[in-house]
This record gives C-alpha cells, structure tokens and sequence, in this order.
C-alpha cells in the first residue's frame, strides 16, 4: 500500500483527455505525454515506456530540450520500477546536463533525487546520501521550499537506515517544519509518519501516537482514505506496543471500515491480520483465529505474499499458545513458503539462516532431552513428542525472527524509497491538483453565478409577466365591479323602499359591499403600481428616499426603528416614489413581524471602495419558515390574515428589479428576519454619460 | 324638470345601473358607442356628459373634445375603469373636464359633482 493509490488514475484519465485537444506538434502535446508517462509508472509501466518514449521523441524532433530532460526523468520513474537501473542513471544524469546547459538548477532537484534513490536501493547509502545532500543544496539555493522538505525527509530516511535517530529526527522535523508552513497537506502525513516512526524505534508510543494522529487527521481532512486505513492500521499497532488493547482494536476495526468502504482487498486483509493481533493479545484467540481466516481469504485472493507470511506467522503463534501444535507447525511451513517466495532473491542468505538455525536448535534439542530424562517415565512418551514439537517450535520462532528482521528493515527501506520517489513528485502533482481545483472553484463559482443570475431572471420575468396580467386583469375587474356595487346599491335602495331601512337582508346587502371594497382595494394597488412603470427615473440620493419612506412607515409604526446610513450621499437612478414605496412596504412588513418589543434596524454599508452600497432592513421579529421564503414576494401571497392582500412585497421586489437592485432574504425562525438590497449605484462612467446627454 | 345627462359606456350593465342609480335625480339618456352619443348630442341638448374612457371606436376623451367643439360650455365627466393618467391630466389642464371618477365609483361623489355642475 502506498500513500497516492487513489491518485494516479483520476490524474491519467484527465492528461489522457487533455492531450486529445492538442496537435502532436504543439509543445503542450509533448509536455503531458511526457507527463503520463511519469504519472503511469505506478499503474502501468509499459504505458508509462510507451508514452515516455513518445514524448522523447517529438521533444527532440521539435527540439525542445527543456522537455526532452523532463521526459528523461519521468521516463526513468518506470525504468526504476522496472529495476532497470542502468537507465534510470543514464537518463537522470543525462537530464542533468541538459538542465546545466540550459540554466536551469532548479530542475535539477528532481534527477539528483532521483540518483539518491536509486543509490539508496543499491544499497550504496554514502552515494546515495551525496545526491541528497547535493539536491538539498539546490533546493536551498532556488529557494525551493517543497523539494528541502522532500530531500530532508530523504536524508532523515538515510539516517534512519544507519540508526542514526538523532540526526534523522533533526532532517525529519525540519521536513515537517517546511511541510507545516506550507500547509501541504500531501506531504504532512509523510513527515508525521516519519516522527512517528522515530518515537516508535525510541519507544515512546505516546509521542508516537500523537504523531500519527496528526497524520490521520490530515488524512480525514483531505478525504485521502487510503492514507486514513494505513494511518488507523499505523496508530493501532502503537496503542498495542502500549499495551492499550481496548484503543488498538477500536483503530484497527475502523481501518477495516475504511478499507471496505474503499473495496480495498488488501487493506481489509491487514486490518483483519491487525485486528487478529490484538484478540491475540487479549486472549481472545477463537475471535483471533476468525479474523485470521478472512485475513488469509483475502490475501490468497490478491496474491499478498508478504502478508500471508506474517497471517501464517500469526496464526503459527496462536495454534502454538492453544498448544494445538501440528497446526502451529503446519502454519509455521506456510509462513516459510511465502516468506520463500517474497524474497526469493535471498534465498541463499535464507538458507546459510536456516542452516545456522538448525545446527543452534540441534544443541537446543540436546539440552531439552537432558531435561526430559528427569521427568515421569509413564509419562516420557507423551512428553518426549511434545517437547519435540516445543523444540521445532522454537527453532522456527528463532528463525522467523531473524527473517522477520530481514524482511522488516528490506520492507522499511523499499517502503521509504517507494514514498520518496513518490514524494518526489508530489510538486508536480500537486500543481496539477491546485490548477485542476481552482478551475473546478472557478467553475463552481461561474455554476452559481450563473444559477442566481437565472433565478433572477426568472424571478424579474414571473414578477413582470404577473404584474402585466395582474394589472390588466385589475382593469378588467372594475367594470363588472361596477355593476356589482351599483347593483348592490340599488338592490338596497329598493329594498328599503318595500321594506322600509331595517329590513333583515342588509347584512347580505353589507357583506356585498364589504367584498367589492376589499377588491376594489386590491385592483387600486395594482393599477396605481402598473401606471407607476411607466415613470421616469432621476439621480437621487438613496438617503432622501430611505428618509422620506421613514417618515412614512413612523407615524403609525408600533415598534422602535433604527436607521444607520452616515452623511454621504449615495446617487442612485431611481423613480423616486416607487422606490420609497418599495422601501415603505419591505420596513413595513418587517414591522409587522415584530411584537410589542421588536426593533427594525436599517442600515447602508458601502463596499469595494465604495463601489457597492448594501441596504439591509432587519427585524427581530418571527421569523420566515425556509418553505415559505421563496414564496415572498409572489402577488397575493400573504400571512396577514386581515390586513393583507399580498401585494407590497411583490411590489417591492419588482420595484427592485426595474431598478437592477437585487435582494436577499434571510431568516431565523424566532430569530428575525433581513432584507439584504444590493443598491444599484450611479457609476462614474454612467454619470459622465448621463452629463454628455 | 330635471337635467339631462347623457351617459356614455360600451358595458350595458354600466349604463343600466348608472340610469337606475340617478333616475331620481336626473333624466338619463345612454348611448353605446362615441359615435352613437354625438349623433345624440346633434340631435338633442344635454346638460351633462358624462363618459367611459376606453370604448371600440372613438375613447371618452376624443368624445368629450367633439362634444365640446360643439358646446363649449357643456359640463364633462369620465368615469373610467383605467387610472389617472398624464392624458386625463392634460384635459383637466385644458378645461375640458370637471372630474375624472375611477370605477367602481362612490354613487354619492358623482351624484354631488353632477348637482354642481348644473346648478
């Protein structure tokens, strides 16, 4: 497992989709061909050649050597993979010297690390550590933050390798230091990790703990859940070093959910073989055992060598303390099986091993046989077989510590230079991640901007296109209203002339009449608004409109107003009285949503260098139900029982829009209410127009 | 005797409850059209028009301005179911009209404005 799994794909699909919309001559072509072929090396190394290649090609037919290195060292990523590493020097320094040739040293940091690398897993450390060091120098000299993080995490690696925790310590931390203030937050966990790692070998688990969840925070933050499994796998194995088994199960069963949420089979193998660990450490060897089994499951499915061994170990160790010894011995041969063929190379090294071993637990046998002549003879027997099976036992546990030593500090190392080499591009990556995310905020911004403006436009067309009707149809309405009432009156006149005024139809006779007045009402406000459009609009100072709309609204307000809005002048183009009607009917409403105590607070503030000017009329009052605020403003909505027809904010709100003043409403139930208006002011440009004309 | 007003409105209804709301008061003569009420007032003397602004054909103000070409001195009203405009304001300027009346009407107002004007 490695940190970046989940990158890689999602980064080829978009270079791969990228490069269809260039023409093979274009020097962009050539630099994300050149940039797959760096990006395939973890997936598919033969496309990774093949693109390579490519790019290789066409940069030295177009010769463009700036691109032709580049291509070098994104090629050599494969051939390292490949083990090839004659190319991998070949190339990288190749490289080199184009970058020396064109000036270029801040390129260099990325060939030189790679050199260390590979010196590093030649085994060669003093080589490898020189190139470090000489990377870290450029990277210090082009100021190159990113790459002394990644080159001091490199050495701290070296370090590590000799045991020199010191000096490690002091490269790692200045790593995370770099990583920190930066906030990169692909390599903190790396440089967590690492501090995490030299508590560990210094045993402080606490500190070790700390560091790793730092890390895993990290991992949360930026969703990379498969840094979060490892992190989780990384944390429980400290809790267990502590001997806090209730903490290592808790993490290791949360790595498990977090590798099947990602349907990773490997990761859910180990967290089985870690959570195994722990029931193995709080005797709950049936449960570990079970877990062990899915452990195994799915490591054969995968074809996970190494973890099958330390399954095989495991369960080898368990068998061994329910004394259930031929199992022990036959998981014991399975582990030696896989351990066989996870380092097949070494297998002589193995060999001499086990060959020592045998001839230590010869000597063992003997010891123990000396012993066993003491015991019971009816006994003796049974005895002899078990301690003989107690004997192959302990040989085999020697043995498999060595091995596992062998394996852990070959794993470390490959484990370090596969996360540096990864590291070692993070830069690339990361620029590619940034430019990709701030164009997806771009895009994300451009997305709303565009569904306001549609929501706006939508709702100036409904307002507009309802007013239109409305007012025609208020027109309508007064003619057969007209009859209604005339009607009505005469109806009454007749009555009271049969019957004399106090017959007992002149509640019906009133019910008629109070109808007609509420409709007349209605066709009044609709008709005196549509005759309003049609008016002019002068500069006006949005304070005058603001101070003569209060002057209305005050005189039968039941509640405290508050108006804020200095001295300044605020130039608008407006229809002075529809916009003070506006006002009087938004302050309106707001007061009518208060009680006894409420205030209504009303203030201007300028933006953008006064280039804005927002007017928010507020309320502490009831508060609008989120259903109910996208019906404000629609004609006839109302929630005023009595006293409303539904018509002042639509009014309003329309007023606004002709105006090219947006709004915003917010609301808190209980809480109050706001009225944001966004004024749309008189600009420079427009005034000088407006004066030529 | 009674004055005579001529009321003008394309709304049959309009017409029979204006008649019927003010028989009382004055003789009512009604006429369906612009067209219809100046053949009307060709014919017969009229102390008061009073009309409905939007009508097929000719409007109320086209109506009044032929009325008055005729009988500068004959009192004119509308009663209209569209709104005050910078039109109805120009003619009241121009002396053309007494009042404009908005429908539905208050009975009582138009009642006093015809009382004043023939008095």
């Amino acid at each position: 497992m490695n940190w970046a799994v989940a990158q890689p794909r999602s980064i080829i699909d978009s270079l791969q989709s990228r490069i269809r919309q260039y023409d093979q001559r274009d020097s962009t072509y050539v630099k994300w061909v050149s940039l797959l072929s760096y990006h395939y090396h973890m997936v598919d190394t033969d496309s990774g050649l093949y693109y390579g290649n490519k790019a290789l090609k066409l940069s030295r037919s177009l010769g463009l050597r700036y691109l032709e290195a580049n291509t070098l060292v994104n090629i050599s990523t494969n051939y390292f993979n490949l083990k090839d590493f004659d190319r991998v020097l070949e190339y990288n320094q190749q490289a080199i010297e184009i970058y020396d040739e064109l000036d270029r040293p801040d390129k260099k940091i990325d060939p030189l690390n790679n050199l260390g690398l590979l010196y590093d897993q030649l085994g060669q450390w003093e080589i490898a550590l020189d190139y470090y060091y000489k990377a870290l120098d450029v990277s210090k000299k082009v100021n190159d933050l990113r790459g002394e993080s990644l080159l001091s995490t490199n050495i701290g690696s070296q370090y590590l390798n000799r045991d020199n925790f010191t000096q490690a310590y002091e490269y790692y931390k200045r790593a995370l230091e770099i990583d920190e203030s930066l906030n990169d937050s692909s390599a903190l966990p790396y440089s967590y990790n690492n501090l995490a790692l030299i508590y560990k070998k210094n045993k402080e688990y606490d500190k070790e703990t700390d560091f790793l969840k730092k890390a895993l925070s990290i991992s949360i933050k930026t969703k990379n859940n498969h840094s979060l499994g490892l992190n989780q796998i990384n944390i429980a194995t400290s809790y267990l070093n502590q001997g806090d088994l209730d903490s290592a199960l808790y993490y290791a069963r949360s790595s498990f959910d977090t590798y099947s949420a990602l349907k990773d089979i490997e990761g859910k193998a180990e967290a089985n073989y870690y959570i195994a660990k722990v029931y193995r450490e709080l005797k709950s060897y049936d449960k570990a055992l079970s877990k062990l089994e899915d452990a195994i499951m799915l490591a054969n499915k995968g074809g996970f060598n190494p973890l099958l061994f330390d399954c095989f170990e495991l369960l080898s160790q368990i068998y061994e303390v329910k004394t259930d010894y031929k199992n022990s011995l036959k998981a014991h041969q399975k582990a030696l099986a896989f351990y066989d063929s996870v380092f097949n190379e070494n297998r002589e090294q193995i060999v001499a091993q086990l060959e020592l071993n045998r001839n230590r637990n010869e000597k063992n046998e003997l010891m123990l046989k000396n012993q066993l002549q003491e015991s019971e003879l009816e006994k003796q027997d049974l005895i002899i077989n078990r301690n003989n099976v107690y004997i192959i036992l302990i040989s085999i546990a020697a043995a498999s510590l060595l091995f596992s030593l062998i394996y852990m500090v070959r794993s470390r190392r490959k484990k370090a230079a596969l996360a540096s080499l990864l590291a070692s591009k993070n830069q690339e990556i990361n620029e590619l991640n940034l430019d990709l995310q701030k164009n997806v905020e771009a895009l994300k911004a451009k997305i709303e901007e565009i569904r306001m403006m549609q929501k706006e436009l939508i709702d100036k067309e409904k307002l507009a296109s309802i007013g239109y009707l409305a007012s025609g149809l208020g027109h309508e309405i007064n003619n057969p209203l007209n009859f209604i009432q005339k009607g009505n009156e005469i109806l009454a006149n007749k009555l009271s002339q049969i019957y004399g005024s106090e017959h007992d139809m002149a509640y019906e006779i009133e019910i008629i009449e109070t109808g007609v007045r509420r409709i007349e009402k209605i066709t009044q406000k609709l008709i005196a608004y549509s005759s309003r459009n049609r008016s002019q609009k002068d500069r006006t100072d949005i304070k005058d409109v603001l101070y003569q709309a209060l002057k209305e609204v005050e005189k039968k307000s039941s509640v405290a107003i508050k108006a804020e809005y200095g001295r300044e002048p605020i130039y608008v183009m407006c229809d002075f009285n529809a916009l003070k009607i506006a006002f009087i009917n938004i302050i309106q409403n707001s007061i009518d949503a208060c009680d006894k105590e409420g205030i209504v607070t009303i203030e201007v503030q300028m933006e953008d260098h006064n280039q804005k000017a927002n007017l928010k009329i507020c309320d502490n009052g009831r508060g609008i139900p989120d259903d109910q605020i996208a019906r404000l403003g629609d004609p006839f909505y109302t929630t005023k029982e009595e006293t409303g027809a539904g018509l002042g904010l639509y009014i309003a709100f329309d007023t606004l829009y002709r105006h090219n003043m947006s709004h915003r409403v917010s609301s808190k139930l209980l809480e109050g209410t706001c009225i944001e208006i966004n004024l749309s002011l008189m600009t420079e440009e427009y005034e000088s127009q407006s004066v030529i004309r | 005797m009674k004055a005579r007003v001529l009321y003008v409105d394309d709304e049959v209804i309009n017409t029979f409850v204006f008649s019927k709301s003010y028989e009382n008061d004055f003789d009512i003569t009604t006429a369906r059209s612009g067209e219809e009420a100046i053949a009307k007032l060709k014919d017969e003397r009229f102390d008061v028009l009073v009309t409905d602004m939007r009508m097929p054909g000719m409007t109320g103000l086209d109506l009044v301005k032929k009325a008055k070409e005729m009988n500068a001195d004959l009192p004119c009203f509308i009663i209209s179911g569209y709104p005050y405009d910078d039109e109805i304001q120009k003619a009241m300027d121009d002396k053309l009209l007494l009042a404009f009346f908005s429908k539905p009407y208050d009975s009582t107002t138009v009642l006093n404005a015809l009382k004043e004007a023939v008095a």
